[in-house]
């Protein structure tokens, strides 16, 4: 009971501030918002033109470049195909005809612990039907993440990411996780912690 | 309380801001003393939830939780840059505010240092509850199980006081 007090008497130096400016910051995530929309049809007015370049045999070569190029920015393709990687004897290509959940997480992160046991279960429960769960840690090495591994038990296999593969998937916060169907194709990406019922009907979905 | 909200579109986000915006704009400056800043990171969970898929009955504490992290991790950012500059801060001045100011700006200082080295999870329960969550809203948020949520906030309030007082000795507020 003291010790409470005392830490909530320290606790109480932060304050916090009232009376935000709801009006300033609706315009804030409007213009968030539209940026993020204006990319959109960039992006998209991109990919038309890429489309009508790669129609053509005098620009196709040069699509094909542009594209690759695009790819590998964005962290995908513009075929959809999740981006190759290989990271220790984790090689994504050796799991074509089945369906893939790559998470990636870090063991510092509580999110990231609280999807560890559903996915799991989904390795048990699917992992027959054609699931693959593969777990891509962006912990700073072996030395963390192994007894991390050990003491959950985790069912599923684990690799350490390395700058490329953050790259080449957009890796900018944990958990981000993606769910890569049969033919090898990004179906589904979700950033930060999304229920277990969305994971595991979507994986139902997939597997078919 | 807003367990009428089903869907996310243009409305209902706007719904959404306008009743959690001042709550997680507060939660946030709560350890990110900037108050601009506050507000950017307040928009960008609530962005960020609007490209989420959640229950209706979960936006609350989902909101709640993406704000502690958010604010944990800003916090853990600022203190390592903070270290980073501070190998280069020989010829710094020291700031010329009075005493007692001063003592406050460092109470805070050390509190906020102190949450910045716990784990993430014990910082975000006392985060959470310095903003007032209830007992019930903490387990929701952080997805426990109510019953346990006294003993880890006894166990996180213990970190609190261990790691302050191996780092400034047993201080009393502003001194």
């Amino acid at each position: 009971m003291e010790n409470e007090r005392w830490v909530d008497e320290k606790l109480a130096v932060l304050g916090g501030t009232a009376n935000a400016d709801i009006d300033a910051g609706l315009s804030k995530l409007r213009g968030m918002q539209r940026a993020r929309t204006r990319r959109i049809v960039i992006a998209s007015g991109v990919v038309g033109a890429l489309g009508v370049a790669a129609a053509l045999p005098q620009t196709r070569a040069v699509a094909k470049q542009c594209v690759d190029y695009c790819g590998e920015l964005i962290g995908g393709s513009a075929s959809g195909m999740a981006p190759e990687f290989v990271l220790g004897d984790v090689k994504l290509s050796d799991y074509r005809g089945r369906v893939v959940l790559l998470n990636c997480w870090a063991t510092w992160c509580r999110p990231c612990e609280v999807e560890i046991p559903w996915f799991m279960e989904f390795q048990r429960v699917y992992g027959a039907k054609g699931l693959s769960v593969i777990g891509v840690s962006v912990d700073s090495g072996w030395d963390v993440l192994t007894p991390f591994v050990e003491r959950e038990s985790i069912n599923y296999k684990i690799a350490l990411a390395n700058d490329e593969f953050s790259k080449l998937y957009g890796v900018s916060a944990v958990p981000m996780t993606f769910l890569i169907d049969r033919a090898g194709r990004t179906a589904i990406t979700h950033t930060g912690l999304v229920s277990r019922e969305v994971y595991e009907r979507d994986i139902v979905r997939l597997l078919g | 309380m807003h367990a009428a909200i089903t869907t996310t579109g243009e409305s209902d986000i706007e719904s959404v801001f306008r009743a959690y915006y001042g709550r997680l704009t507060g939660l946030i400056s709560r350890v990110v003393r900037d108050r601009a800043r506050a507000e950017e990171i307040a928009v960008e969970v609530i962005l960020r939830f609007s490209r989420a898929r959640v229950a209706a009955d979960r936006i609350e504490p989902w909101l709640l939780r993406a704000a502690a992290t958010a604010a944990i991790d800003e916090l853990r950012r600022r203190e390592r840059r903070g270290r980073r500059e501070s190998w280069f801060g020989f010829f710094a001045k020291p700031p010329s505010t009075p005493h007692e100011s001063l003592a406050a700006a460092d109470e805070v200082a050390r509190v906020r240092a102190v949450l910045a080295k716990l784990p993430p999870r014990a910082a975000e329960l006392l985060l959470l509850r310095a903003d007032g969550a209830s007992y019930e809203e903490v387990a929701v948020a952080l997805e426990m199980n109510a019953a346990s949520v006294g003993t880890t906030l006894r166990r996180a309030q213990e970190q609190f006081r261990k790691e302050y007082v191996a780092r400034y000795g047993e201080r009393t507020v502003g001194g």
